[in-house]
């Protein structure tokens, strides 16, 4: 089942305004493949994700748009209809699992839970199924960590854990929010591995969003880069690694020391990402931009196509090719 | 100025004792880090890297001796500092110096700028009046690119990346030969790791200033570090120049560790 987001606003309340923390984001995520949103602190990319499933925080709300799965609108569904999409069609795993996780409950049970949670079966053969999806997602030795605590597994074996559940109901779409930040590199490589063999496998899509790109490089079919809730481009991965065309994205790729000679100095986007409440009127990354220029600061650049795979949100492109 | 090493470490062994029961009663060692040789140059960066657990930072804290090590030799300049009660390690405390992962929780968050970064300066007296205080201040600022504007401020006005240049500010206000960095980039944007990354390359060129950087980032460990030593639950297991070691680890978990490092290059999908 494809997922299908048009135009989805999420505001929050500050000050005596209301700031669209997510602006007007678009993209559709078809059937098996994965989709990555990427960004840095601020970007709008977690809360892209929470607006999806319907947790955005109050006083936050989303306000415009639609999110559609299967062709079936979910904005509009009631809580329990919604409460049943989550888990069933759309699932989510976070950064740091063990404060998704009930430290005080064996994680095989915290499991068998939450299948028994959606699903007409008896607790034993939700037991066995659990066990099954500990297997699975290569948890060694199942049947003695199945009634291990939380705190007694190493934050790769949490990881599966919550990977387990997410995959106990089979749902259409994995939104998996930085699942690897908070693991070590070798571990990292081990649960990327996980993830695309189960995509496979399951047949599922995955969201992923992430800040790192060597992470997208890994899983994602397609990019969408965010700054300041707004998408500022977007193309298939490849494409987006060897010619990226807005500027934030060629200055993020700048930055990283792995592209860079040893020794060579980095590329700087200069200054910071703005505070919400001092997000520019045009572009928004205009104040950090190097090919800032009129039209920047005063109009919003619309996301724009230059190929079947790419498009990008930057006046400054039609600068260097006129009549595209 | 000596040939000898600016630190050398040898043999150095930390242990936490382990204890169990009522009686608390020593049931044994977390051998943290068990006999690690390495020397640092100065004006050089030797990168310590390996997995969480691994004792990287339980080695750059033994250093500055916020932990103490149970057997070993650190000698600093030439000088042996293991032995050293705290008043005979005052001098050296001033020549090394080290910046944290999360400056948010090594900044005393009641402090301004001025006291802050001034804090080394004071207890060192290095600066003769209030005004040759405030003068260094605001200089040491200039190097880390804070405007002197910020002097009146406190930490939970600055951003993240602005909050670690405060941190190196502090460090480098005493004018250190040595900073441990432990993590110092890691909880920073891209965008704002890169500029970091860059004052201290640019702090290494202008006063010759050594680091030991301890890093899960490989990396940033390449970009910057001269050598590199691998750690592996308490010991070194390969030492060497950086672009050796990159181009040819010789043992089996260096190459483990760099086979994980995520490419940058496009690669084949599936369609």
């Amino acid at each position: 089942m494809a997922l299908e987001v048009e135009g989805l606003t999420t505001e929050f309340p500050l000050g005596d305004r209301r700031v669209p923390i997510v602006d007007d984001v678009s993209f559709v995520l078809p059937e098996g493949r994965c989709l990555a949103l990427v960004g840095e602190s601020g970007s709008g990319k977690s809360m892209t994700a929470l607006s999806l499933l319907r947790l955005v925080p109050r006083p936050g709300r989303v306000t415009r748009g639609s999110i559609r799965l299967g062709g079936r609108e979910l904005r509009h569904l009631s809580v329990p209809e919604i409460r049943h999409v989550r888990g069933h069609k759309l699932a989510m795993i976070f950064q740091e699992p063990q404060t998704s996780l009930n430290p005080v409950v064996r994680v095989g049970e915290q499991v068998t839970e939450a299948i028994l949670l959606h699903e007409r079966i008896g607790r034993g053969e939700a037991r066995k199924r659990a066990l099954g999806l500990f297997e699975r997602v290569g948890i060694p030795e199942p049947g003695a960590r199945f009634d291990y605590y939380p705190h007694q597994l190493s934050g790769g074996l949490k990881q599966r854990v919550m990977i387990s559940m997410a995959l106990s109901m089979r749902p259409e779409v994995l939104i998996a929010d930085e699942p690897t930040t908070a693991l070590d590199v070798t571990i990292q490589a081990q649960i990327l591995a996980l993830l695309r063999d189960l995509q496979g496998e399951f047949g599922m899509s995955i969201l992923l969003i992430t800040h790192d790109l060597g992470v997208v490089n890994q899983l994602a079919d397609e990019v969408l880069v965010l700054y300041a809730g707004r998408v500022v481009e977007k193309a298939a991965t490849n494409q987006l690694l060897s010619q990226p065309l807005h500027p934030y994205t060629r200055g993020l790729l700048d930055s990283l020391p792995g592209r860079r000679r040893p020794g060579e100095r980095l590329y700087e986007i200069q200054g910071v990402v703005p505070s919400p409440l001092d997000w520019p009127r045009g572009c928004r990354f205009c104040t950090r931009c190097p090919e800032v220029f009129e039209p920047c600061a005063e109009q919003t650049p619309p996301l724009e196509a230059f190929s079947s795979e790419q498009s990008a949100a930057c006046h400054a492109r039609h600068r260097e090719r006129p009549g595209t | 100025m000596s040939d000898a090493p600016l630190l050398e470490v040898t043999g150095l062994k930390t242990w936490f004792p382990v204890r169990r029961g009522l009686f608390r009663k020593l049931t044994g060692y977390v051998r943290a880090v068990d006999g690690v040789d390495f020397c640092v140059e100065r004006g050089r960066t030797l990168a310590l890297v390996g997995e969480s657990g691994s004792g990287k930072t339980t080695v750059g804290r033994s250093i500055v001796r916020l932990v103490e090590p149970e057997a070993g030799s650190i000698r600093f300049a030439g000088q042996e500092i293991l032995g050293l009660d705290e008043r005979a390690l005052f001098p050296v405390r001033r020549q090394l110096q080290m910046v944290f992962q999360d400056p948010m929780t090594s900044l005393n968050p009641r402090l301004r700028v001025l006291d802050l970064v001034a804090e080394g300066l004071d207890s060192f007296g290095l600066a003769k009046n209030r005004s040759e205080r405030r003068d260094r201040v605001v200089e040491v600022l200039r190097r880390v690119k804070l405007s002197p504007d910020h002097l009146t401020r406190f930490p939970y006005e600055f951003s993240g990346g602005q909050r670690q240049r405060l941190g190196i500010a502090r460090a480098l206000a005493v004018e250190p030969a040595l900073i441990v960095c432990d993590e110092a980039v890691s909880a920073l944007d891209v965008s704002i790791q890169a500029q970091i990354l860059n004052l201290l390359a640019d702090l290494q060129a202008e006063f010759g200033v050594a680091y030991l950087f301890i890093t899960h980032d490989l990396s940033v460990v390449r970009h910057l570090a001269h050598q590199v030593a691998v750690m592996h639950q308490g010991k070194i297991v390969e030492i060497n120049e950086t672009a050796q070691l990159f181009e040819a680890p010789q043992h089996p978990y260096t190459r483990t560790l760099l086979s994980a490092v995520l490419s940058l290059e496009p690669r084949p999908r599936s369609s």
